[in-house]
């Protein structure tokens, strides 16, 4: 201590007239209990009826290795080994518990507790229903998220599809949440409103944004999920669980404040755990979360704009239980990461000038190291102005790159030759009013791409972006 | 927001402790020493700082139940355990505070602490609450826990330089608090 240091001095006596509390075998028993009770996989879930017919009819299909490929490539399924999912970065919902209390010992904890999910009897998808979020979740099912009309107010509303997006039924309404609806045009969401969904495999699954909850059952059924955070920015799937980015303090539906933590959590698992808290002094715009081939998880933080000397944002590579910063090619802090599909390369999306210009780099699959970032030459992606600007890859070759977010802009450009190269697909789809909120590819030769207003329907194509269909949200 | 791919031979490691296991396993014996050793201390820690003696015991215990948790990956386990619990202290005052705005808002009074008589009492918590968000951990844990900077670094994922810097400026806020304490 230095001497006479009267702020080390005052420390140095509070810290000697701390008293011990001890705690106790009762107190004890109690953490190992608390501790074991967070390992302990999901053994509640007890299906009704037409849930069990559901689970069995995906078990008489084989299964989830047996899964079914998708049309037109019958070789090469990419999802064989995984799940695919598809996303965009969500929104916060639900009431949270961020603090201890002298009610219990449960800390900074979210959950959905004022939800619940009811099972439709009307099993038409809504008139009103808005896009937000939509995963493949393999043998021919796709699950989305969106809003619809819970008996008057608007509520996230989860629809289905099990033939590859043919036909779509109603899954389930989420009464008691928040729904953004088509007004949204955040790359975060609000406290209490539902955005995202990934999908593990056929059956399990989970819905985030202020809170989290997970289906065992196809989506007709949702529980509870308790995260570390206060609500969940962004989650990625596998087959084997999930990672997701929250905030210990909330989200207002243009940014997020607080510690931004990582998290991880198994298939079975009813919580995620806590594997990174980030510190970070602003608020953020995003922390996406996506799966690179290699198995690594990679997740951006970006601050809000105009916060980027106080925090620049970073980028986390997580392998296995182990976070490691790494370095993106960009850098201006507004970088994206793209993550490869059915390639065996990573892109990166770097500001250049003009807005809503981009420099591409590439690099080897992100493994937990720094990627060996190379510049990619060619033709600069000029997508012109946007909110939302999203970029996927079916290999290491075809790219969609898309932009949107205001009235009037937008645009859709696709790249056959690793990004060196980009144009307007020869059937391009019309321009939404607000262009495009996100693209993504669930593998094979397949992209969607969800318009920002979401309304009752997306498109997709199944030749690298050449051509496009919209795929309309009816039913049977 | 882009594609996302089929990982290949992720590993999602399971944990030492067979699920509904009920015989006590390694972790929990290593960790019930860390228990014997540091809960009192760590408790009463928190008892000075949220000014609380039941809060303390519930956020010292959910500092162990996560220690139990993530054991493998803990190098220190001291630092580790007042580091969980500083971040949840703090994460309990932000929430007082918003909660303390909110009520504002929709017209409820807002509970104003007592004003705290500096002249004869700055209390640990005072001092630590009267600094800036990002200067609080640092604080607490260097000052008040007794580890040392290259621990606390260690812990918050920042350089020691950067520790130091907070320090320095928590150091200088705190010392006119203190200078009007006398």
């Amino acid at each position: 201590m230095n001497e006479h240091d009267p702020v080390e001095e005052f420390f140095a006596r509070e810290r000697g007239s701390i008293e011990p509390l001890p705690g106790g075998d009762d107190r004890w028993q109690e953490i190992v209990g608390q501790a074991r009770a967070r390992r302990r996989p999901n053994r509640s879930w007890i299906g009704y009826a037409a849930a069990i017919a559901a689970v069995a009819s995906l078990a008489g299909a084989g299964g989830w290795l047996a899964r079914g490929s998708l049309p037109g490539n019958n070789t090469t399924d990419p999802l064989a080994s995984g799940s695919s999912t598809i996303s965009q970065t969500s929104s916060p919902s639900t009431s949270s518990t961020s603090s201890p209390n002298t009610q219990g010992t449960r800390t900074q904890t979210s959950t959905s507790t004022s939800t619940s999910t009811t099972n439709p009897t009307n099993l038409q998808v809504p008139q009103d229903f808005s896009l937000m979020s939509l995963s493949y979740a393999g043998q021919d099912t796709m699950l989305a998220i969106g809003s619809g009309t819970c008996s008057g107010p608007a509520c996230p509303a989860v629809i289905k599809s099990t033939d590859n997006g043919a036909t779509w039924n109603l899954a389930a309404t989420l009464k008691g949440a928040d729904s953004p609806g088509r007004a949204a045009l955040g790359q975060v969401g609000s406290d209490r409103a539902f955005t995202g969904i990934r999908m593990a495999n056929p059956s399990v699954g989970w819905i985030f944004g202020g809170g989290a909850m997970r289906t065992t059952d196809g989506g007709s059924h949702w529980e509870d999920f308790t995260t570390q955070g206060a609500a969940v920015i962004d989650l990625a799937a596998t087959k084997d669980g999930a990672v997701l980015t929250s905030v210990t303090e909330g989200c207002d539906g243009a940014k997020c404040t607080g510690d931004v933590l990582i998290e991880k959590a198994g298939v079975g698992d009813t919580s995620s755990r806590e594997l990174k808290r980030i510190e970070v002094d602003v608020p953020i715009e995003s922390a996406d979360v996506e799966f690179s081939l290699s198995g690594t998880a990679i997740v951006r933080i970006r601050p809000v704009a105009g916060s980027e000397g106080k925090y620049p944002g970073a980028t986390y590579a997580v392998t296995g239980d182990t976070v490691t910063e790494i370095d993106l090619a960009c850098v201006d802090s507004s970088a994206l990461y793209v993550a490869a599909s059915g390639g065996e390369r990573d892109f990166a999306l770097c500001p250049a000038a003009g807005e809503g210009v981009w420099d591409l780099a590439q690099a080897p699959l992100a493994n937990g190291t720094t990627p060996a970032w190379a510049a990619v030459d060619g033709d600069q992606l000029d997508l012109g102005p946007g909110v939302f600007t999203s970029a996927a890859t079916t290999d290491a070759q075809n790219l969609v790159a898309a932009t949107g977010g205001r009235g009037g802009e937008g645009g859709l450009l696709v790249s056959h030759d690793g990004g060196q190269t980009w144009k307007a697909p020869a059937s391009a789809p019309p321009l939404p009013d607000r262009g495009w909120r996100w693209v993504a590819s669930p593998g094979a030769t397949w992209f969607y791409a969800i318009p920002t207003d979401g309304i009752r329907g997306f498109w997709r194509s199944t030749d690298n972006g050449e051509t496009w269909e919209r795929v309309a949200l009816d039913a049977k | 927001m882009t594609a996302i791919a089929v990982p290949r031979g992720t590993v999602w490691e399971g944990r030492a402790v067979a699920y509904g296991a009920k015989s006590t396993t390694a972790d929990e014996v290593a960790v019930r020493e860390i228990y014997r050793a540091h809960y009192g201390m760590l408790a009463g820690w928190c008892a000075k700082l949220v000014g609380d003696r039941d809060l303390a015991h519930d956020v010292a215990t959910e500092a162990f139940v996560r220690l139990l948790s993530h054991w493998d990956d803990v190098a220190e386990p001291r630092a580790w355990l007042f580091t969980t619990a500083g971040n949840i202290i703090r994460d309990h005052w932000r929430k007082k505070g918003r909660e303390q705005i909110a009520y504002g808002k929709v017209g409820h009074e807002i509970e104003v602490a007592p004003d705290v008589d500096h002249a004869r009492d700055l209390s640990v918590r005072d001092a630590v609450q009267s600094l800036p968000d990002r200067l609080r951990l640092a604080v607490m844990l260097h000052y008040f826990a007794d580890l040392s900077v290259a621990q606390v670094a260690a812990q918050l994922g920042k350089s020691e330089g950067t520790v130091k810097r907070d320090l320095w400026d928590a150091r200088q806020r705190l010392a006119a608090r203190l200078e009007d304490a006398r």
